[in-house]
Parts: structure tokens; sequence; C-alpha cells
């Protein structure tokens, strides 16, 4: 069915390879960073297009699977004193059951209903971690978290992830699992079971689609993305507040898929990319950043409703000039 | 005796859409369900899909009482339906579209696609391949990778059609499949029904065109505001006053 299938793989490697460069040719301490931090917005947003651009549900509260996340994983390892190397996995865990107890409930709801459901959901998170003082410090925030443990192979060397490229290939890492899971999930008979809900849940259900268990499953696989992307965020900034996991922050990834091109596999990584940079280049005019994110997203859907990849996929005749919703 | 609705009502506000609907559909017939328009013919399809729940009466689908169960689970029985709609899967290729509907016929499930089992990678390309074959049997072949969007009318209908053939249906219910066809395509039509019939499968047929519903049907329905009023063969439906009355007029006589 993909007759590019040798092209993409062969894609696929020099990206590995080029990301693998990275920390070689990008030697400032600073830009690593930058790039550290498009690699966490890339898990989110690759997990979020799951739901966008696969089932076809804006989720307004990805941010708050992001925050259980990070919140889960840093107090484990500080008052449990559990390495990070588990607390990751309970994290993920944790996230997973989350986004299933959510979702189960919520999923029942479509289009805007939903979206608001998940907004409230988000806020409620958000308040909770906020008011639980006693847990999380509140909003003065959690700092003092320890980065992953140190992997020693005796004799040999010691991986400290104090270091910014050390943690640069731990996140490449778990980037292209991300990146793996959904693109295995999306070209597979589960993914077209989201493209069927997606383009017309009715039809779906009347050949045998269970839409209900596949929503579910869509939601849930992306609530335990952003528990990792969460979890790594925690040990890699060392301090979390909850601003970070607000209404805002969900919104952002939300732009960041839509902008980039739902329902592709490149555009949220794009997205991810440009509006991790775009702030950076932004930084003179930081007042104003909120204005100009307004005016791409109005700009991309007047002109680009189906994202940058989308419009040019459109353009290669790849999909319908526009989409009429 | 395929399936068979025992006694099935329907209300919506202010208006009975399916009264007291007694009706049996034999394996291996082609059964045409007519009626002026609202005369609850697409309810009835609901009604049997489960899209819609009944108020009252059963459903016995192979000797089971499927009433009141869930959409995807009656398909899973064997009754696929088409949908009067044109606007099916929009932005997806004809052939991708085809591959969904094999998805009762296949398991892969979260697991397997992750990891990318022997027996899902076989799975894969038998789903392929299937598709394939079912828009060769369709004549499409030549448009297997034009986007759903872009195909004409007509296409739209057969593509339906295709994608339910692909969930290998024991009945198959077509909804208006003629609307929208040009008299050539009708033609096609007619023979599609009758070699998809051929291939085991019951068809079940709610539409407009006389010229289709005469010619290719064992049997015919007769709805009038949710009421069967008559039931026979064409030659019988053409002859009964009242179903000239009420829909086929003095024309066609």
């Amino acid at each position: 069915m993909r007759i590019t299938s040798k092209v993409t793989r062969i894609g696929v490697l020099i990206s590995i390879l080029a990301a693998v460069l990275v920390p070689f040719v990008i030697t400032e301490s600073y830009h690593l960073h930058l790039v550290n931090m498009t690699y966490i917005y890339i898990i989110l947003a690759v997990s979020l297009n799951l739901l966008i651009g696969f089932i076809g549900e804006l989720s307004l509260g990805h941010a708050a699977f992001y925050g259980i996340g990070a919140y889960t994983s840093a107090l484990i390892t500080m008052d449990l004193g559990i390495s990070f190397w588990i607390s990751l996995f309970i994290a993920i865990a944790a996230a997973t059951l989350t986004g299933f107890l959510v979702g189960y409930p919520a999923l029942r709801l479509k289009g805007p209903f939903f979206a608001i459901t998940t907004l409230a959901f988000g806020e409620i998170i958000r308040l909770v971690i906020n008011n639980l003082e006693g847990l999380t410090r509140g909003p003065m925030g959690l700092p003092g978290i320890k980065p992953p443990n140190p992997i020693t192979i005796p004799g040999l060397f010691t991986i400290d992830f104090y270091d910014r490229r050390a943690f640069y290939y731990l996140i490449l890492f778990f980037t292209i699992i991300s990146l793996g899971v959904v693109y295995r999930l999306v070209f597979s008979r589960v993914g077209r079971a989201f493209l069927a809900i997606r383009e017309n849940d009715i039809l779906a259900e009347s050949i045998g689609v269970k839409t209900k268990h596949y929503k579910i499953l869509a939601f849930t696989v992306a609530s335990g993305m952003a528990g990792l992307a969460g979890a790594l965020h925690a040990h890699y900034i060392l301090f979390i507040s909850p601003v970070t996991f607000d209404l805002a922050q969900s919104i952002n990834v939300v732009l960041m898929v839509i902008i980039g091109g739902s329902g592709t596999i490149l555009g949220p990584i794009l997205g991810a990319l440009l509006l991790t940079l775009l702030p950076e280049v932004l930084r003179a005019i930081a007042e104003y950043r909120m204005v100009i994110y307004g005016a791409i997203l109005v700009f991309t859907i007047v002109f680009m409703p189906n994202g940058i990849v989308g419009t040019i996929k459109g353009k290669l005749g790849l999909l319908p000039a526009a989409e009429e919703k | 005796m395929l399936l068979e609705t025992k006694d099935v009502v329907k209300n919506f506000i202010g208006l009975t859409a399916v009264s007291h609907v007694d009706m049996v559909i034999n394996r291996g017939e082609i059964l045409s369900i007519i009626g002026p328009n609202g005369a609850g013919k697409t309810t009835l399809f609901n009604l049997i899909t489960g899209l819609l729940p009944c108020d009252h009466g059963h459903i016995i689908f192979r000797g089971e009482d499927i009433t009141g169960l869930p959409t995807h689970e009656i398909a899973a029985r064997g009754i696929i339906r088409t949908f009067q709609t044109t606007k099916i899967f929009s932005h997806i290729t004809v052939l991708e579209s085809v591959t969904i509907g094999r998805h009762l016929r296949t398991k892969s499930g979260l697991v397997a696609s992750l990891f990318r089992t022997k027996e899902m990678k076989r799975e894969e390309k038998e789903t392929t391949e299937e598709a394939v074959k079912i828009l060769e049997f369709m004549n499409m072949t030549a448009k297997r990778d034009f986007l759903c969007d872009n195909l004409p009318y007509g296409d739209q209908r057969k593509q339906g059609i295709a994608i339910a053939l692909a969930a290998e249906p024991t009945l198959l219910l077509l909804d208006e499949p003629a609307n929208g066809m040009n008299p050539e395509e009708t033609i096609h039509l007619m023979t599609l029904i009758n070699k998809i019939r051929e291939r085991g499968v019951t068809v079940v047929l709610v539409e407009h065109d006389m010229n289709v519903v005469m010619n290719i049907s064992d049997r015919i329905l007769v709805l009038d505001f949710g009421t069967k009023i008559a039931e026979g063969t064409p030659a019988e439906i053409r002859e009964n006053t009242r179903v000239i009355d009420v829909y086929l007029g003095e024309d066609l006589t």
C-alpha cells in the first residue's frame, strides 16, 4: 500500500543519524537545551495528534497528563527515593490510567462538548496540584528534583545526566520510541479504525469498528505518552510548577498539531519545532508572543486549513485542496 | 429465513416512523423495500442495524434476537449496510477506504501493531490483496488511488458498496444505491447486485428507481406511513391497486 515505504525508511535513517550528531554540531549549551525542549514537545504533539488528527477529537487537557507524569515521577523519586528508571514507568502508568478513567466517560461526548470536558478536566488537575500544598508545594513549585540516576558500566564509563548532552540522547531515545509507537499504530488495522472514526463514525460502527473502544484506546495511549514527556521534563528542568501544565500549555500543544498539520506524521514534529523555537526568535518582543501566535493560528486556519504539512501534501495532490468542516 | 422483524415499532416525536412491521428476509434473495418519501424505509434499516433503538418488537437474525445490540456487534454477526449520503470517507484513498472495510475480517490489535508480529504483517498483506480484489470485482481498479472526495457521484455510491463487501456480509442492506447514477451506471449496478447475490449474499435494497426494483427483485415490500401495505413479487406489486394509489401511480401499470 505504501509505495514510498523505502523512501520513508531511508528518510528515517538519515534523520536519526542527523539527530545523533546534533550535540556535536550544536555545542552552545542553551541551544542544546532548546533542542531538548523541542523533543519533549514533539512527544506531546505527536501524542495529541492521535486524538486531533486520527480520531478527530480535540482535547484541551493534554497538559494535565503532562503534569501528572511530571509530578508523579518527581514526587516518587523525591519522597520515596525510588530510582528515576522505575519512577519513569510509574509516571507513564499513572498518566495512562488517568487517561483511561477520564477518556471512558468523556468520549461519550463529541466535538465541542468533548473539548470543553477535557478543558475542565485539565483545570481540575491544575487546581489539585495548586492546592495540594502538603504534597506538591502548590504554586511555589517543586524544586530539587534529581536528574536520572547515572548509568555506570564498571571499568568503562559513567553517563551522568547533569550533562545536557547525555540528557539529549535520553530524550532522543524516547522521542524515537514515541514516534515509532505512533507510526506503527497509525499504519495498522488500529490506525485504519482511527481514520474510519475520524472520517465517519457512523459508517465505522456499521462496518463493525467498536468506535468507543478505539477512541478510548487512542486517548489512553496519548495520555501515557504525555506522562512520559512530563517525567522527562521534570528530571531535566529539575523544577516543576503548576503553570507549566495549565490551559495555555494545552493550547500551545494543540497549536503545534494544527499549525504543523494534524493527521500527518511530520506535521506535529514540524509544529513542535516551530513553536518551541519561535518564542526564542521573538524574544525581543516577548510581550507580543501571544499576539503573534494568534496571528499565526488565524493565518493557518484561513490559508492552510490542513496545516503546513497538509498544505504541502495538498499541493502535491495527496490531499484535497481544502477541507470543509 | 435469514432475518425476521416481529411487530417492530419506532416512534419519533409526533410521528410513527415504523408501525408494527412484520418482515421476513429469505436467505439468498433480493428484496426491495419501496414506498413514498418518509414511509420509514431508511428507519427500518436503522432499526435492523441498531443505529436506532426499537420502541417495540423484535428483530431475529439467524434465529437469534439481535434487538438492542450495539451496531458494531450486529455488523460482526454479518449485517452490513450502506448509506444514502455520498460523503462516505473524504480524505483517504479509495483503496484505503476498502481496507477499512476489512476490519471485521482481521484481528491485529494494539500489541500486534506495535510489535509488527508475523501474523500482523500477513494480515496487512492479505487486507490489501482482498481490497484490491474487491475493487476489481466492482470494476473500480482504475480509481483505487483517487481520494474519495474526488470520486464522481455514482462512483461514491459504488465505493460505499465496496466497503460493505469488504466486510463479507451475510446480509447486505443497500440504501438507495442507484441514487445519483446515470442510466448506464444503473444498468451496471443491476448486474453488480446480481453478482453479489451469486456470491451468496442476501441483498435488501431501499430504492426509488422502479426500473431497478422491478428488474432485479425477487420480492418487494411496500411501506406507507410506516405500515406495510403490500408484499409480493414484482408482478404482484405492479397489479396491487393500493400500491398504485399511494406510490406507483397509473403510468407504470
